[in-house]
């Protein structure tokens, strides 16, 4: 029967299988954050600014020869050949070009000119005189190297020219903008294709090619950039920035380290197998149940939750790791005990497993369910391929370890009670220092380490092209523009007066778009210069344009009642600008970035009123949520010990069998408390690997207990044998315990297997590794012990 | 009829261009090789901070140093009267080397934002010729080669040389109004005058092309 159903689950497996690469799997750390309890508008908007912020790259060309017009060609030579590189490689999109978009502004804010003036043209027209004003556009129009946006009938006093101007330069919050010419900026956008990680390497190879070719190919024979004179050749320097960079970086670092741990501790652990077992099918059962497990997990995990993400799989494969136990007690007991005993202890295992685990569901948290429903099926499913394949295989006779705690199996009752009281002393006193202090730490910088190189060109690229806060945003909300424009004015004025903030490090579309007031005040205000006594008639006079001013006033007056909208804006800009503006059916928010400077960090301690403005600070949601997770997972894995304590005293119907759930309690808690004294903030990381000693504990305790607490009493010849209890129970080979064997095994494997990992520089595999190595060592004493307190077997005499 | 400016100019390889407008207004505008620029007007003098307004000093030193390579990667350019969609190469070329008498070239812009504003920009470059330089005019080491050699210095004295060059920039927008700027260069013998000598060059023009006042020029923004 058990069989049969292992036959049916595996060949679903295995069909599943081959689907797998198919999956989705997520790798975004938000995507297992909790909710926040925004409006829709503001979700919508910090949705749209996330997907603008991870898809983004910005490449910055820099040519410093001293000669601006050699650094103008060579970088326009240089611009030219990476975006023509760039614009080949699939799943990219070049965002236009800083002149393209100038082009686009000028084409699309035309109409709306006589609605628009900046601060310095408004203060022109309020305090020159009409002769000044007449001899500036005298002068302008004159002027050999004056820009020109718009044609002189189109904008005659170049208001309108340098209102663009001013808005740009105001708002582009670059100081580098004003060397213009000796670098460049593109700026393009990932598809979401391009930021699957099995497409990410492929895309960083082509992306740092085009930036070779684009780079080096400025002393090209063909076309030579150099200054006639004295044949100095511009040297182009290309800087990166994005998210995409980092993601790479941190993917390619961890598939390479965890490879080259794994790859070890595989060998590791298959020598040690063969070396134990010496049978090609016994490590295929090992090994194969845990495959089997991993499998049903992803398989189970995706197909409740419709996608996978990259956590669940960490976690979930570190919390099956468990599952090897099964089939090293399976393979050491089998030969020696009743089946329907080694299984019930199999299945009380994993039952206690599935539980602890399984309990992660109760979690408001989308990854801890995620992780739940991995561990269940994966431990399901392991434990259903070790009963059912193991019985097939022939019996094997294991070759003994010689280890320090396999001798130690005829350890001392009283030593042991002893050792056991001074464990959880020690235990109970860490705990106690551990809640004493306060040793969490679950800022997200932890977990992320970037490289020097990486953080050097991003802040090569925020110096040219302006530097925002990356995470840290304040949103306006309200039923109607005026509403939003109000909130946005008063919260400037309270952070200049609060915060000492400059007016100028609050970034919004608000400060490209007037509200409907001022464009109707600005409108008016230039009745002085194209209203029906206007200065233009006085200006066409002067350079003997008569008549030639009649389009101008039509178009002013045409313009009278037109209003521009910030979504009009965010049109013309596209994805050049991450969305700050969005309506929705009842609400209209405003989303406002914050330049880097003096007075930002205030804003975290600062209380924010919540009437329709809100402070978010992503960073600082990352941590809470973070540390919303840990808490869960701490409660929970406290929940489940206490669970797995009753469970355990139900099933040896004997309450003090409650007390085995101290060994692994004690052994997650002298984890913790070991690095807390040694400085490491304690994170999710450490707690869910807390799930993993725990895991492991369970099955230590539950297999000495079932094992050998429980031996049939046996017929025995000679009393010198009684304090050989396991002997009794199993027949030792080479005169050690089949159960602490299987035990010390297990703990070889596992260290090999997890407690490597604690070796590794990624500080979330560390994380993992160090916990699980400290705790899977104090498990294993805890098994010796709990093996040391067996009560002693009433023996029968038999009758001679 | 369009609207005419004129002035005088000073070009140096090296350092750049002076451009100075005397009618109908006044006002000098510094144009450096190393992208800084400044505009000096009637009581105040500014740099230029404004990448537009740079950029538009760099375009009036490719212009008026023949720099072809700039100008050809800026414009579309043809000579005058030849239609700029035909042409294939730059008639440019010839001002580094043929010694013309008068010559013209029409600029269209390559660029959608410019073409928005200008329609074409005409170049006209004149060279009028006339006696020698006197020798006060000369460099020193001319000078020491014809106290050394009689002959040479009656050689210059029967030779026509050129007086001065006059560069005409005139400008037609969309709409049809054009704009001519017209300034004369007066060259030295040997073309190697300093800043310092030229006529009609104000000493504070020189002195912020070759930076020797660049530390004490204003950090005022000017308008573009």
């Amino acid at each position: 029967m058990i069989r049969a159903f292992f036959v049916v689950v595996s060949g679903l497996v295995v069909l599943c299988a081959f689907v797998l690469p198919r999956f989705q799997i997520e790798a975004d750390l938000d995507a297992v954050l909790p909710e926040q309890n925004f409006s829709e508008s503001i979700d919508s908007a910090l949705d749209e600014i996330k997907s603008n912020f991870q898809r983004r790259i910005t490449v910055v060309l820099v040519s410093r020869s001293g000669d601006s017009v050699l650094d103008e060609q060579a970088l326009d030579g240089a611009s030219i050949r990476l975006r023509n590189q760039l614009s080949s490689i699939p799943n990219v999109s070049l965002l236009p070009g800083e002149e393209d978009l100038l082009d686009a502004l000028v084409d699309g804010l035309s109409p709306y000119r006589f609605q628009l003036l900046s601060r310095s043209e408004k203060a022109r027209l309020a305090s020159d005189t009409n002769t000044e004003l007449l001899d500036q556009a005298e002068r302008r129009l004159y002027r050999v190297a004056s820009p020109a946006l718009l044609p002189f009938v189109e904008d005659p006093f170049g208001v309108h020219q340098q209102t663009l101007f001013d808005l740009i330069s105001e708002n582009s919050g670059s100081p580098a903008k004003e060397n213009a010419s000796d670098f460049r900026v593109i700026s393009l956008m990932l598809g979401d294709q391009a930021l699957r990680i099995g497409e990410q390497e492929l895309l960083l190879e082509r992306i740092d090619h085009a930036l070779r070719v684009a780079t080096t190919s400025a002393d090209s024979k063909t076309h030579p950039v150099t200054d006639p004179a004295t044949h100095v050749r511009p040297e182009i320097i290309s800087y990166r920035s994005g998210v995409f960079f980092y993601s790479v970086d941190a993917a390619v670092r961890s598939k390479n380290e965890v490879m080259t741990i794994s790859t070890i501790s595989s060998i590791a652990v298959l020598c040690v197998l063969f070396f134990v077992f010496r049978s090609a099918s016994a490590i295929a059962l090992a090994l194969g149940s845990m495959m089997f497990g991993i499998v049903a997990g992803v398989l189970t995990s995706h197909a409740v939750f419709g996608q996978i993400h990259v956590f669940t799989i960490v976690f979930g494969v570190g919390l099956i790791g468990v599952v090897i136990d099964y089939s090293l007690h399976f393979l050491f007991h089998s030969a020696h005990v009743d089946r329907r005993r080694l299984r019930s202890a199999l299945t009380l295992s994993a039952l206690t497993s599935i539980i602890g685990y399984g309990a992660l569901f109760l979690s408001s948290l989308a990854l801890l369910k995620a992780v739940a429903v991995f561990a269940v099926a994966g431990i399901a499913v392991a434990l259903l391929t070790v009963v059912s394949l193991g019985p097939l295989l022939a019996p094997i006779a294991p070759r003994f370890l010689s280890l320090p705690m396999t001798a130690m199996q005829p350890l001392n009752r009283k030593l042991a009670l002893v050792f056991a009281g001074f464990l959880l002393v020690v235990a109970g006193v860490l705990a106690t220092t551990l809640f004493m202090t306060d040793p969490f730490d679950d800022r997200p910088e932890i977990f992320f380490k970037a490289p020097p190189a990486l953080l050097q060109s991003d802040r090569q690229v925020a110096s040219y092209t302006g530097d925002l806060e990356p995470g840290r945003f304040i949103t306006f909300t309200g039923t109607t523009n005026k509403e939003v424009y109000d909130l946005y004015r008063s919260t400037q004025q309270m952070l200049q007066a609060q915060a000492s903030l400059e007016k100028s490090q609050l970034v919004s579309i608000l400060d490209w778009v007037p509200d409907t007031e001022e464009q109707r005040s600005n409108y008016e205000q230039q009745q002085r210069l194209y209203g029906e006594l206007g200065l233009i008639g006085a200006l066409f006079n002067r350079l003997d344009l008569t008549g030639q001013d009649s389009q101008l006033r039509s178009d002013f007056a045409d313009a009278s009642e037109r209003i521009l909208e910030p979504d009009t804006v965010l049109t013309l800009l596209g994805e050049a600008l991450p969305v700050s503006w969005v309506r929705t059916d009842n609400n209209i928010t405003a989303l406002a970035f914050l330049r880097k400077g003096e007075g930002i960090d205030a804003l975290d301690a600062k209380s924010w009123p919540g009437n329709g403005v809100n402070y978010i600070n992503l960073t600082k949601r990352t941590q809470a949520a973070l540390q919303a997770q840990r808490e869960s997972a701490g409660w929970i894995l406290l929940m489940s010990m206490v669970i797995t304590a009753l469970l355990l005293a139900v099933a040896f119907r004997d309450v003090k069998a409650a007390l085995l759930a101290l060994v692994p309690a004690s052994s997650c808690m002298a984890a913790l408390a070991l690095l807390s004294m040694l400085g490491v903030g304690i994170n999710l990381f450490h707690t869910m690997a807390c799930f993993l000693v725990l895991g492991f504990g369970l099955d230590y305790v539950i297999f000495v207990r079932q094992m050998t607490w429980h031996a049939p009493a046996l017929d025995l010849e000679e009393p010198a044998q009684d304090r050989r209890r396991e002997t009794m129970s199993t027949p030792s080979i080479d005169g050690g315990s089949p159960t602490l064997q299987a035990i010390a095994l297990s703990f070889i494997t596992s260290q090999l297997s997890f407690g490597l990992l604690a070796l590794s520089s990624i500080s979330i595999v560390q994380a993992f590794g160090v916990t699980l190595f400290i705790g899977n060592s104090v498990n294993l004493m805890g098994a010796v012990i709990v093996r040391a307190l067996a009560p002693v077997p009433v023996l029968k005499r038999s009758k001679k | 009829m369009p609207l005419k400016s004129s002035g005088h100019f000073f070009v140096d390889c090296k350092t750049g261009v002076i451009w100075a407008t005397r009618k109908p207004i006044e006002e000098v505008l510094v144009a450096r090789r190393d992208g800084s620029s400044f505009l000096i007007q009637e009581q105040s003098e500014s740099k230029l901070r404004s990448a537009t307004a740079k950029r538009m000093a760099r375009l009036l030193l490719s212009l008026v140093g023949g720099d072809s390579r700039e100008l050809e990667r800026r414009f579309i350019i043809a000579a005058t009267g030849e239609n700029p969609a035909t042409k294939e190469s730059s008639p440019l070329r010839s001002l580094e080397s043929d010694a013309v008498q008068k010559q013209g070239w029409v600029l269209t812009p390559k660029s959608r934002r410019v073409a928005r504003a200008i329609s074409h920009i005409t170049l006209r470059h004149q060279i009028f010729t006339g006696k020698s330089a006197p020798s006060t005019h000369l460099s020193d080491d001319t000078r020491k080669v014809e106290a050394d050699n009689p002959a040479e210095r009656s050689a210059r004295d029967r030779r026509t040389t050129i007086t001065h060059t006059e560069l005409m920039i005139e400008i037609v927008d969309q709409q049809g109004l054009t704009t001519r700027i017209q300034a004369k260069h007066l060259l030295h013998e040997h073309a190697a005058a300093s800043c310092d000598d030229a006529q009609h060059i104000d000493q504070r023009a020189c002195e912020l092309l070759t930076g020797r006042a660049i530390d004490s020029s204003p950090e005022s923004t000017g308008r573009g």
